[in-house]
């Protein structure tokens, strides 16, 4: 308690107010007084705080700490500390306390600590108050979320604190010491246990019939709650595998028009969908026109790709995102939720990030009016991978 | 007067119920003070004003997706095409008074309830409260997390926005990659390929009813096991593993704990009224079309956000099957990271022969190894963090994706056995100068000890040693 010094000055000071007060009406001096106690008052309130913060570590005894077992020199010395009057009845074990309590402390009980401590609490309820109020007016005056939020929380900031305060600062509070209870019950205890529950279960034991019956009905009832499961879903269907476009349908994009084969210059991309199933997800297909002479298809996709039309699954097959951006200079396609790219002139295969797999591809082909057409479905199922993808 | 009736209030249930042991019992048990035993209870804070807010949410949410035209106060969305769900939200937010004031300290209050759990964990963790008798609690915590982790899914995916669809087809991706397993899950889980229409309703039932139903039952053993149990004490005079020092419940801990859950609330107020949170009319509705660049989820994914992000493409072929790349990163992984999180006090007790109980913690810097370990794997978790905003990262600094991605890739297995070592050497020396200055006690302590403690009460404790250490 090095601080005591600095710390009595409070209630050293708050004795000349009352006399200033009546020699000399002027209000200066008051409000000196008054700020000089203020600062102290801060200055104990945050000296406690941080002792309070720190007393755990700083409380710490003196004794080793072995790493294992835990620390072994420690225990003796602390259970010596502890009085055996520690294990008497219940409430009787109050104690002379530790260096950093606050029961302790010979400020506590001071007539200006619990006068400044009544002001500081009847402070924040009265702050509480006025939120509340605030909280009100604003409500039934149109209600600003914000006004309502700040009001809400001072409200409730002030009628936390309060009780925090009063806590800390006003009760009376002896540190307790109590033993706990010893862990595994008694030998007598445990017997008697043993013993209870032996007998009736004996008595189930004998009746065999009775045990039987009795674990298949509880089977039933198990059979029965896991069947209604099967309310929850259908079983997963051939959709997963479907690669979802058929042979001849026309590209068409979002606002229902075909795609033809001069409506896109190089290095600009489209979104197309099946003619009959516009806006569907899982169809829903990126068209890149890219320079012909680039593209590194595999031989057996040669003639997928007419005057230079590639199309593949917009569905990412990393994590199932839309494959929402194209880098024309360098010609990839770009997932935006995990960044894998997606190299267009070789068959979309993964250049970076997390994606394995190819963006599946569609075969395309123009028909007599120059508009493009599926050649089939996707080259694989679209979408992220699952157990039994091909 | 007021006195007087809560007397006859108080005897009135008394002869009814026979409370007064009971209740005067429970007014004298022992808190300790210490302001690292309160961040539990801030989550629990957090839960009730969840419940509070989400019931209020609750009243005005419509989980259908049927397609409806938006007419609606906010008329930058005036006559667009929406689910009946996302309208509802919008509706909540801007023509409920409070509405959006109570959504946004909804949303707050779940990122505030998972934060508090991971702090608390994490002080469970660096001072050693989890080993015996409190290894129950241990489990029941890392599982209500997990449970916190699912509902907070539940919750932010309801909304119907673009941001809450693009993460329910992540997670349709994370489901249909489990091994053999997938698809009929995904289908149970979710209905079907999402988007269906029954997602959102089951979703709306696993966030109302089931998983706060399921947390409530934890958190009741929690604290019913931890009332049991006591505390643990952090280590100083009288703090013994066979007692526990503090306040008592009654009145000084009661004041300061409701004044605690007063002080969460403000906190949530102050943030749901000033700070923004999942602005969904700023998203839109959620459109199967469009893409979402710099799309991120809730703080408390960005880990398994981020594993994907890094994780290489590979895939498993195993014959004729697939285990697809996601399942590593977001299956794999937290599976690990939880199924290490819940045999970890086992394994020390198995690799430290240690069968004591244990009432008194340890400081971290009394168990280095402990430290270095929890060190270096919230350092994983938090490299994993980062990476799941490489693409913020790589716009704020002009840098290219990859490049960052390959730093991460490195740092993600570089860094925690790093900051394990420099924390190790830390502990060690802060460890070592200790009990330079503070000489061991001598030992003769430990027999006469025992010898009390069995002569004293024979009958209860003629199997145990001072250490509460048993021989059954």
């Amino acid at each position: 308690m090095t601080e005591n010094g600095e710390q009595n000055n409070a209630p050293q000071e708050s004795e000349p107010v009352a006399d200033r007060n009546e020699r000399n009406p002027k209000r200066i001096g008051q409000l000196i007084v008054l700020v000089v106690l203020g600062w102290e008052l801060c200055k104990v309130v945050a000296r406690r705080a941080v002792a309070k913060a720190f007393a755990g570590g700083a409380a710490v005894s003196g004794e080793t700490a072995a790493e294992y077992p835990e620390t072994a020199a420690e225990r003796p010395k602390a259970a010596a500390d502890c009085p055996e009057t520690a294990t008497e009845h219940f409430g009787s074990a109050e104690n002379t306390g530790r260096a950093a309590d606050r029961n302790l402390d010979p400020q506590r009980d001071t007539a200006t600590h619990q006068q400044w401590g009544m002001l500081v609490v009847v402070c924040a309820l009265a702050i509480a108050l006025a939120g509340g109020v605030g909280f009100l007016l604003i409500y039934w005056t149109g209600g600003n979320n914000l006004l309502l939020g700040v009001t809400l929380a001072v409200s409730s900031g002030g009628l936390g604190s309060a009780l925090v305060l009063y806590s800390h600062w006003l009760m009376s509070r002896k540190e307790a010491t109590e033993p706990r209870e010893e862990m595994p019950s008694g030998t007598v205890e445990r017997e008697d246990f043993a013993e209870n529950f032996q007998e009736s279960e004996e008595e189930i034991h004998r009746r065999s019939l009775l045990k039987w019956i009795g674990v298949s009905t509880v089977g039933m009832i198990a059979a029965m709650v896991i069947s209604l499961f099967r309310s929850l879903g259908r079983a997963p269907d051939p959709s997963l595998f479907a690669t979802v476009w058929k042979r001849g349908q026309r590209l068409m994009t979002l606002d229902g028009r075909p795609v033809n084969v001069n409506a896109l210059e190089p290095g600009s991309t489209t979104i197309v969908f099946p003619e009959d199933s516009i806006g569907d997800e899982k169809a829903q297909t990126v068209v890149i026109r890219v320079n012909e002479q680039f593209l590194q298809l595999p031989k057996e996709r040669a003639n997928w790709a007419p005057m230079g039309y590639v199309a593949y699954s917009r569905v990412c097959t990393h994590a199932g995102c839309n494959v929402g951006l194209f880098e024309k200079t360098t010609n990839l396609l770009m997932c935006p939720c995990h960044q894998s790219t997606f190299d267009v002139l070789k068959a979309a295969q993964p250049t970076s990030g997390p994606a394995a797999r190819s963006l599946p591809q569609l075969p395309l082909y123009a028909d007599a009016d120059g508009n493009l057409r599926a050649g089939g479905g996707f080259s694989e199922p679209p979408g992220p991978g699952f157990w039994g993808m091909p | 007067m007021s006195g007087r009736t809560g007397g006859h209030l108080a005897q009135w249930l008394d002869r009814r119920l026979h409370l007064a042991k009971f209740v005067t019992k429970a007014m004298n048990h022992v808190f300790p003070d210490h302001w690292s035993f309160m961040l539990g209870e801030v989550a629990l804070y957090s839960f009730i004003i969840l419940v509070i807010t989400g019931t209020f949410l609750a009243m005005f949410y419509n989980s259908s997706s049927a397609q409806v035209t938006y007419q609606g106060s906010y008329h930058a969305l005036d006559g667009v095409k929406m689910s009946a769900a996302y309208e509802s939200v919008m509706q909540l937010s801007f023509d409920v008074p409070a509405g959006l004031l109570i959504r946004q300290m909804h949303h707050w209050a779940a990122l505030i309830f998972i934060a508090a759990i991971v702090v608390h964990l994490a002080r469970i963790f660096f001072t050693a409260a989890y080993r015996r008798p409190r290894e129950i609690n241990w489990l029941i915590g890392v599982t209500l997390l997990l449970f916190a982790f699912g509902n907070g899914f539940f919750g932010y995916s309801i909304a119907g926005d673009l941001l809450s669809g693009a993460g329910l087809r992540v997670a349709y991706a994370i489901l249909l990659s489990v091994p053999v397993v997938g698809s009929w899950l995904t289908f149970l889980v979710l209905g079907g390929t999402v988007p269906v229409s029954v997602t959102l309703p089951r979703f709306y039932s696993f966030h109302i009813f089931l998983l706060p139903a399921v947390i409530s039952v934890l958190l009741a053993f929690h604290l019913g096991i931890i009332w049991r149990q006591y505390h643990t004490n952090y280590p100083g005079p009288r703090r013994t593993d066979k007692t526990i020092v503090g306040s008592r419940l009654w009145p000084s801990y009661a004041a300061k704990s409701v004044g605690l859950f007063f002080l969460v609330f403000a906190l949530v107020a102050l943030l749901g009224g000033l700070v923004q949170i999942d602005p969904i009319w700023v998203y839109g509705p959620y459109d199967p079309i469009a893409s979402m660049p710099g799309a991120q989820p809730d703080w408390y994914f960005g880990w398994i956000e981020g594993a994907m992000r890094l994780f290489p493409g590979i895939n498993l072929h195993l014959g004729p099957y697939l285990i697809p790349e996601v399942f590593f990163p977001a299956v794999l992984l937290p599976a690990l990271v939880f199924a290490a999180l819940y045999v970890y006090p086992f394994v020390e007790e198995f690799i430290c022969f240690d069968r004591e109980y244990h009432n008194v913690l340890r400081l971290p810097y009394q168990q280095p190894i402990n430290t270095a370990i929890g060190c270096g794997f919230f350092v994983f978790l938090a490299v994993l963090f980062v990476a799941g905003g490489d693409d913020v990262i790589a716009v704020a600094t002009a840098g290219s994706v990859v490049t960052i991605r390959i730093i991460l890739r490195l740092l993600v297995f570089v860094a925690p056995p790093v900051a394990a070592v420099l924390v190790y050497i830390l502990c060690a020396r802060a460890r070592r100068r200790h009990t330079a200055s503070h000489p061991p006690a001598p030992p003769e302590d430990v027999v006469v000890q025992e010898k009390t403690t069995d002569s004293s009460n024979e009958e209860v404790r003629t199997h145990c040693d001072w250490k509460g250490k048993c021989d059954w």
